[in-house]
């Protein structure tokens, strides 16, 4: 690309990507490296500086011994995953909706976005009231119709389930208007073909629609599998991690060892272990999208 | 062409300008030295790191004052408990002298002594020249300023102790036939099953069982130092006393009065929701922190002012009450020494701390003067400041460990009574594995 500049345009290639390209480097792969490399491969404590050593691989393989970090790691799985099957099954569903030309369309298609920009801290809170047992909104609908409410944050069987049903009021928008742009840049020409063949708006759903949008299924998957494992501030909000250790995914277990008992040796080393996580999945995604790109 | 270079050139300059600019923000300069005179350090300015509550709250309201009469400029961070606690280590480990004044309770001084964050203010204390004779720092109360010292040094000024005490509504304890209050725990245990009317919307008893900030653990140590609790006395392992009888006692205790008596959703009580339903009559009795009861006392936001009752239920030993001290601490990286210690010196003058409790901001005076004033003598009643004092003087300190690894085990003793409390283990295998996890951390 930049072989088609020249001269003063190749300086000024160079300069525009190049001052970004440094920043980014000192920002945020610099630390990375000295993260990964140096502070996980140490015990350091902020509180006990003195006496901090370099022990190798020391924190990983305290780490994979520890029954926490393991519960933890299924409780990330779980609430990435659970979020994102429901996601996509009410994406795909608020998708084919809004893909209809309708007169206000383009009102109800900026009204679905909000839950998207509401801050998840905010949001956090709200929902914790709204799961509160005894004067909490949710069970007060349900005592309505005569069904007893549970205690949403309290039970441990069910505390992740709630932090899902808020992860997906949250961020369910951002997959919808993803396989929206999908599905309004499907050809017209199949679904022809395929209603003159009598086909059924189900077999045509199946048998066109679903193959033709894997790429852009897989690029939302992508987002969310990459966002997911990053949430937070939602859990932190309303349960901290509990009940016991029920909703403490990885991200919250190594907030904990990182800022409250200062073990930043032990934290880079979680933080390290999900970096690599979550780029496997990527990764796995990434090449997915490109296969069927290229057939 | 050169038109293009020079925008690209003048981007990237801009560009610099704005990230040096944000770069610039953080760093403190250092004071010019002081000028002689009555407000030595008009002009320069400090910040103050504190906890979100009243006593606080108030002196950042009375702070204009101080400001009117120093000329000395005071900035304000205020941080609930659970935001709090870990931007105060992180700020000051990272010594950028982000703070001049931090709050700070002996459940996070361990980890500022032993990282040296903070510094000792004997210096100023014992000088002339920056302390005046009437300021009389001998009126703290000595074990209040020990909790405060470290190695012999006195490195903070006590500024709210508290301790545990039994606070119950009196008019719905008459309604149920009861006239005064438990001496025992398994008279409490009674009283909670007969107060714990659900179809009415009361429940028995209400304690903190959130795991947010550890805050379970704080209400579960309270039943176990009646029960002889102790984290080092007696011990062969020092903190590693989970599965000794005392604390699979309380654990049973605990869990079977909250599952049983508790409000629903119990499991994610705080101190402020502890605090809301006893305020609005829907639970009959607490034990927590003695510094609640001013705001029981407040008819502005409770409905049981003036019903109140405290009483203070006596447990084995001498220390079988908790002693969480809040103090003021100077930091080490302050470059603001001389301002800091001015405003240090009004914060905590007996002026200020019996204002204090004069106006309901705070329970327990630090200073003996200010027990003894009139206006706490009038403010308070007899049978609150009785159990105030007695839950005081039979305080342990070391309610929480006092060590730098204090955090973690606070927190491995949050998740353990957290799962059994909602039942996802059993009381014993979560007290067990807790305990091998302390054992672990503290290499035994």
């Amino acid at each position: 690309m930049y072989r088609s500049y020249e001269g003063s345009d190749k300086t000024t290639f160079y300069l525009m990507i190049g001052v970004p390209f440094f920043l980014l480097v000192i920002l945020t792969v610099g630390p990375l490296l000295y993260s990964a490399f140096y502070i996980s491969l140490t015990n350091w404590n902020l509180s006990m500086v003195a006496e901090r050593r370099f022990i190798g691989l020391g924190n990983y393989a305290e780490m994979l011994g520890n029954p926490e970090f393991w519960n933890s790691i299924f409780n990330s799985f779980y609430q990435v995953f659970g979020t994102l099957a429901l996601q996509l099954v009410i994406g795909m569903g608020m998708a084919l909706l809004l893909a209809r030309p309708m007169r206000g369309m383009q009102v109800v298609r900026s009204i679905y976005l909000i839950p998207m920009m509401a801050t998840p801290v905010v949001v956090g809170q709200v929902w914790r009231m709204l799961y509160t047992p005894d004067l909490g909104l949710l069970n007060y609908f349900l005592s309505l119709v005569g069904l007893p409410g549970p205690d949403w944050l309290g039970n441990p069987k069910i505390a992740m389930l709630s932090v899902i049903l808020t992860d997906v009021w949250l961020t369910t928008p951002f997959v919808t208007m993803i396989l929206l742009a999908g599905l309004i840049s499907l050809p017209g020409e199949p679904y022809e073909a395929a209603r003159v063949d009598g086909a059924s708006g189900l077999q045509m759903f199946t048998r066109i629609t679903l193959p033709l949008l894997r790429p852009v299924i897989s690029l939302a998957a992508m987002f969310r599998i990459m966002d997911g494992f990053r949430r937070f501030d939602t859990i932190y909000v309303m349960t901290s991690g509990g009940p016991g250790n029920a909703t403490e995914t990885l991200n919250l277990h190594t907030y904990n060892h990182g800022f409250v008992f200062l073990n930043t040796g032990y934290a880079a080393a979680l933080s390290t272990m999900m970096l690599l996580i979550i780029f496997g999945f990527t990764l796995f995604l990434i090449l997915r999208i490109q296969q069927s790109e290229s057939v | 062409m050169r038109r293009r270079t020079t925008a690209a050139v003048g981007t990237v300059v801009v560009f610099l300008l704005v990230a040096s600019g944000l770069f610039a923000t953080g760093t403190q300069e250092a004071q010019p030295a002081p000028a002689a005179g009555a407000n030595p350090y008009a002009g320069q300015s400090i910040t103050v790191f504190m906890i979100d509550a009243a006593n606080w709250r108030a002196l950042e309201a009375w702070t204009p004052e101080f400001e009117a009469k120093s000329g000395i400029k005071v900035n304000f961070d205020i941080l609930p408990e659970k935001a709090f606690l870990p931007k105060l280590t992180l700020s000051l480990s990272s010594r950028a002298g982000e703070y001049d004044v931090v709050s700070a309770n002996n459940r996070s001084t361990p980890q500022l002594f032993a990282g040296g964050w903070v510094q000792p203010i004997g210096k100023f204390i014992n000088d002339p020249k920056m302390t005046e004779a009437s300021y009389n720092f001998a009126d703290f109360i000595p074990g209040l300023v020990r909790t405060c010292s470290y190695q012999g040094e006195v490195y903070g000024i006590p500024m709210q102790g508290s301790s545990n005490i039994m606070m119950y509504n009196k008019e719905m304890y008459a309604a149920a036939g009861l006239a005064s209050p438990p001496k025992n725990l398994d008279e409490l245990m009674a009283y909670a099953k007969k107060l714990h009317m659900p179809e009415k919307e009361q429940y028995g008893i209400a304690l903190r069982a959130s795991r947010e900030g550890g805050t379970n653990g704080f209400s579960w140590i309270m039943i176990w130092k009646i029960l002889g609790g102790s984290w080092t006395e007696g011990a062969e392992q020092p903190y590693a006393v989970l599965d000794k009888a005392p604390a699979i006692r309380a654990t049973e205790y605990w869990v079977s009065l909250l599952d049983n008596y508790g409000p629903p959703g119990i499991s994610n009580y705080n101190w402020e929701t502890v605090l809301v339903s006893l305020q609005q009559a829907k639970v009959s009795q607490t034990i927590d922190d003695a510094e609640l009861g001013p705001r029981l006392e407040n008819p502005s936001e409770s409905k049981i002012a003036g019903k109140v009752g405290y009483h203070v239920i006596e447990g084995r030993g001498d220390k079988y009450t908790v002693g969480p001290v809040w103090g003021l601490f100077m930091a080490a990286d302050t470059k603001n020494q001389g301002p800091a210690w001015e405003w240090l010196k009004w914060a905590t003058s007996k002026e200020t701390i019996i204002r204090l409790a004069k106006e309901g901001k705070i329970g327990g005076p630090t200073r003996s003067s200010g027990f003894q004033s009139e206006e706490y003598r009038n403010k308070y009643s007899k049978e609150y400041a009785d159990a105030f004092l007695k839950a005081m003087d039979h305080g342990d300190p070391e309610y929480s460990p006092l060590i730098p690894q204090g955090p973690q085990i606070r927190e491995i003793l949050s998740i353990a009574i957290s799962k059994a409390l909602s039942k996802q283990a059993t009381i014993e295998a979560a007290m067990k594995e807790a305990n091998d996890q302390i054992k672990k951390l503290l290499n035994y």
